[in-house]
């Protein structure tokens, strides 16, 4: 399976920790496999209200649109709970990113609020990519 | 441009630890290296607090207040008395 025989790759590149492959699958899919942030402007920030999965809502916020999108992942590995030691693997594999035309919303700073989805791309994506 | 305008960042951070050695049933975490997580009993979900600036935005502390008063987990003098 792609999904298996990536993580075992991006584990064993990482010689100074010990991960388990059977933990870092379970935490990929822990992981929503989709999120809907509504974000606005407040004074400096950008505040992010972050929808997983149509269900549960987290807060964030940053101080540009890229540190935003770091943020949302943040967030999202802080709340789904996800060992710091499997962030790196994962975020090669789940990251989510916003669409080009939504960053750039997120950039213009005359907009100032906007709807953005994000959404994890999937293992074959990432092998062909 | 409101009440909980200008929060600093360790001020929540101190009440963030107040509440997980004070408030049985919660438990907070520092998850990564600038979110916090609060988790509750009774919550589906922990509630993410980020602690990765200067300042905490009136929106997020607003509605962490909202949270913590409406599950009866402090009164909104409490916060207030830790957070301003």
């Amino acid at each position: 399976m792609a999904l298996t025989s990536w993580l075992k790759k991006a584990i064993n590149s990482i010689k100074t920790r010990r991960l388990s492959l059977e933990a870092a699958t379970a935490y990929f899919h822990k992981l929503p496999n989709e999120v809907d942030v509504h974000w606005f402007r407040e004074g400096d920030f950008i505040v992010g209200e972050i929808r997983a999965d149509g269900k549960n809502t987290f807060l964030t916020q940053a101080l540009s649109a890229k540190e935003f999108v770091e943020m949302v992942n943040e967030t999202l590995f802080a709340a789904y709970e996800i060992p710091e030691e499997y962030f790196d693997v994962l975020q090669q594999q789940k990251r989510f990113i916003p669409p080009p035309a939504a960053f750039e919303q997120l950039k213009d700073i005359a907009i100032k609020k906007s709807e953005l989805s994000f959404r994890k791309l999937a293992p074959k994506q990432l092998a062909t990519a | 441009m409101g009440e909980y305008n200008g929060v600093k960042k360790n001020k929540m951070i101190r009440f963030l630890v107040w509440l997980g050695n004070h408030k049985s049933h919660l438990v907070v975490k520092k998850c990564t290296k600038h979110v916090y997580s609060v988790k509750y009993n009774y919550w589906d979900h922990p509630f993410t607090v980020p602690c990765g600036h200067s300042t905490v935005t009136p929106f997020i502390v607003k509605e962490f207040m909202e949270k913590l008063v409406g599950s009866g987990i402090c009164t909104k003098e409490e916060f207030d008395e830790h957070v301003k």
